[in-house]
């Protein structure tokens, strides 16, 4: 009755159900608002306004790409199997302007030199060397200072002859350069300050000042790789037993897998492998 | 010494086939379908390519999932048939309809998926018309890549409850009669994979939404609703969205039962299982709704909330959003109220003065 005062000793339970009622209330609330205004099953006051901000934010490239990719997913037929990938700021800064996929020109061999991005570093393979440098090659893994293997690629399953898995799923083999006793790894991640730098500024440097920068990001680069017997052969730059490759293992890589197709029956196989 | 270089040489290749057969023997798994040794390059999953064009190529195969598929048994060359030397030219499009090595055992003839062409080329997905003209936008007709990809072994055990799965027990009634394991459990695999669906319902709806669902299609050829998303909006479909596998699929609704999955025929076709005077069979057969009426399946099954489209839908929809809305909102408003003055029994807003 009005002037009464108001009755507040209630039970904790009238307390639980009026909250219950007010998370009901909020959702029917949220339900009917959605229905109303971006659901297909009502009138869709705002889905004219959404479709237009959809319009503005959309990339035919990045729709492109991504047709593309699903297309080559068909295309392929084979089914495709997904295997991790380091996170963008781990990645070396290579990325930043380069794919997993970075070779095109040679055509007869691009792919099989691509499939070596799995294995080891790009500068595994196009580090300048000096002679007044000692370069080392060792495992790396940016997510391990010290990493222990066994990595992918350094054996064999006994049991279906595949390469075996492993757990660690990142690391690869990478150039360090050694000052006596130190090493210093001769790879940069994308999260260093001069890349991190680099990529807050180039959208603001002139053509000219990228290229510059670019360059500088090169300097002990080289634009060609490796040839095949420089690690596919006995006494190659990689050490493969230190490396912990397994002896079956090493064998293949050293005498008779893909190199000796591409190398020792170059003559009367594939005269012009490495002419272009 | 002469002699014998003169020995050596006349008789390397047969010293060369020995060391292979050697070497094969030796291998520690036996590659079933890789006798030309792909997979020394293609078992990298990084080997793959960006062509000129800038299109992204993967030539990667796993083989144990490849060992796993209906093609397991067929040999790299069984397909990629242009490929005769290590290591090859850019390869063919794979020619799906060739005869492969395979016999058929009911014909003992080469097997071929040449009558999947002929059912597709009298099918509403063909590129021709009634007459044999090219249709219009015939290049959106699907093709077998865009449909299938290598389909992946999906064995069933039957023992004591049905399950996923290759059942031991009934294994050992096969090794009774037959001694090559090798055998044994393709034959299981092929045949029970068989007894069922290779793809779940969901997939099956992905696989036809990758046309049926792109607006751009839909409009082109003047189909009446996005099929997929509507079928979606049905209790099959979110059924299917939980992967349940007993929920009607596509293809379940239409495909004539027993006939090929690739004769889907047109609404209008009298032949259709869609058509009209069809449609009851399908939801009333003995797997799905036996004890429904005719009735039962005249309910629009690719109903969208489009005014355009389905009116009735439409407005019964909307009716019920302002129902739902205008009872519970208010009824919910008057005890959100009333529960925050017993929270706050002395709470007041203060006006400005």
């Amino acid at each position: 009755m009005p002037g009464e005062p108001k009755r507040l000793d209630h039970p904790k339970s009238v307390y639980v159900i009026g909250f219950i009622f007010k998370i009901i209330t909020i959702a029917v609330l949220i339900g009917v608002t959605y229905q109303i205004t971006f659901s297909h099953h009502g009138p869709g006051l705002l889905i004219p306004v959404q479709k237009k901000i959809e319009a503005q934010q959309k990339s035919a490239i990045l729709e492109e790409v991504r047709r593309q990719e699903e297309y080559e997913k068909h295309r392929h037929f084979h089914n495709i199997v997904d295997y991790p990938a380091l996170p963008e700021s781990s990645r070396p800064v290579c990325y930043i302007c380069h794919s997993d996929y970075p070779h095109s020109k040679n055509k007869k061999v691009r792919a099989l030199l691509n499939m070596h991005t799995q294995f080891f570093v790009c500068e595994t393979c196009h580090i300048e060397e000096r002679e007044d440098t000692d370069i080392v090659y060792k495992w790396y893994n940016p997510f391990n200072e010290n990493p222990a293997g066994p990595f992918f690629g350094t054996s064999y399953n006994q049991e279906t002859g595949n390469l075996a898995e492993v757990e660690d799923q990142f690391s690869k083999i990478a150039p360090y350069f050694r000052y006596g006793d130190n090493l210093d790894l001769a790879i940069k991640a994308q999260d260093a300050p001069l890349a991190m730098d680099y990529m807050n500024v180039r959208d603001k440097l002139t053509p000219e000042q990228r290229d510059n920068v670019k360059k500088k990001f090169h300097v002990n680069i080289k634009a060609k790789g490796h040839e095949c017997k420089a690690c596919h052969a006995k006494e190659g730059i990689l050490n493969f037993k230190k490396l912990g490759f397994a002896i079956n293992r090493i064998v293949d890589l050293e005498q008779l897998n893909i190199k000796g197709m591409v190398t020792k029956y170059e003559k009367f196989y594939i005269p012009k492998l490495f002419s272009d | 010494m002469k002699y014998a270089r003169q020995v050596l040489r006349k008789h390397v290749n047969i010293i060369i086939v020995f060391i292979s057969i050697l070497l094969f023997n030796f291998t520690p798994a036996v590659f079933a379908a890789d006798i030309g040794n792909c997979l020394l390059c293609h078992k990298y999953p990084g080997i793959s390519r960006v062509d000129e064009n800038g299109d992204l190529r993967l030539f990667y195969v796993n083989e144990d999932i490849f060992n796993n598929s209906v093609h397991a048994k067929v040999n790299c060359e069984g397909c990629h048939t242009d490929i005769k030397k290590v290591p090859h030219d850019p390869a063919k499009k794979v020619d799906c309809l060739i005869e492969c090595h395979i016999t058929e055992p009911s014909t003992e003839t080469k097997f071929s998926h040449k009558d999947a062409e002929f059912f597709l080329a009298n099918s509403v997905h063909s590129t021709k018309d009634k007459d044999g003209n090219p249709k219009q936008f015939a290049e959106d007709m699907p093709t077998c890549k865009n449909c299938h990809d290598n389909p992946l072994y999906r064995p069933l055990s039957f023992f004591k409850k049905v399950r996923y799965g290759v059942s031991e027990a009934s294994l050992g009634r096969c090794r009774v009669c037959h001694k090559k394991d090798e055998f044994i459990y393709r034959f299981y695999n092929h045949v029970t994979t068989r007894l069922h669906k290779s793809r779940n319902p969901l997939n099956i709806a992905e696989v036809c939404a990758r046309c049926h669902n792109n607006p751009e299609i839909v409009a082109r050829h003047n189909l009446s609703t996005k099929a997929v998303y509507s079928y979606g909006e049905t209790f099959h479909g979110k059924a299917a969205r939980f992967l349940d596998e007993r929920i009607p699929d596509c293809l379940d609704c239409h495909v004539r039962k027993g006939e090929s999955v690739h004769q889907m025929l047109a609404n209008d076709n009298p032949l259709s299982s869609t058509h009209k005077d069809n449609r009851s069979k399908i939801c009333t057969n003995m797997d799905c709704h036996p004890s429904a009426t005719p009735k039962f399946a005249t309910y629009s099954v690719h109903a969208e909330f489009n005014k355009t489209q389905s009116p009735v839908q439409y407005y019964f929809t909307f009716f019920f959003i302002v129902l739902t809305g205008g009872t519970l909102l208010p009824l919910m408003g008057i005890i959100f109220l009333d529960c925050i003055r017993r929270l706050f029994p002395h709470a007041v807003i203060k006006r400005r003065k």
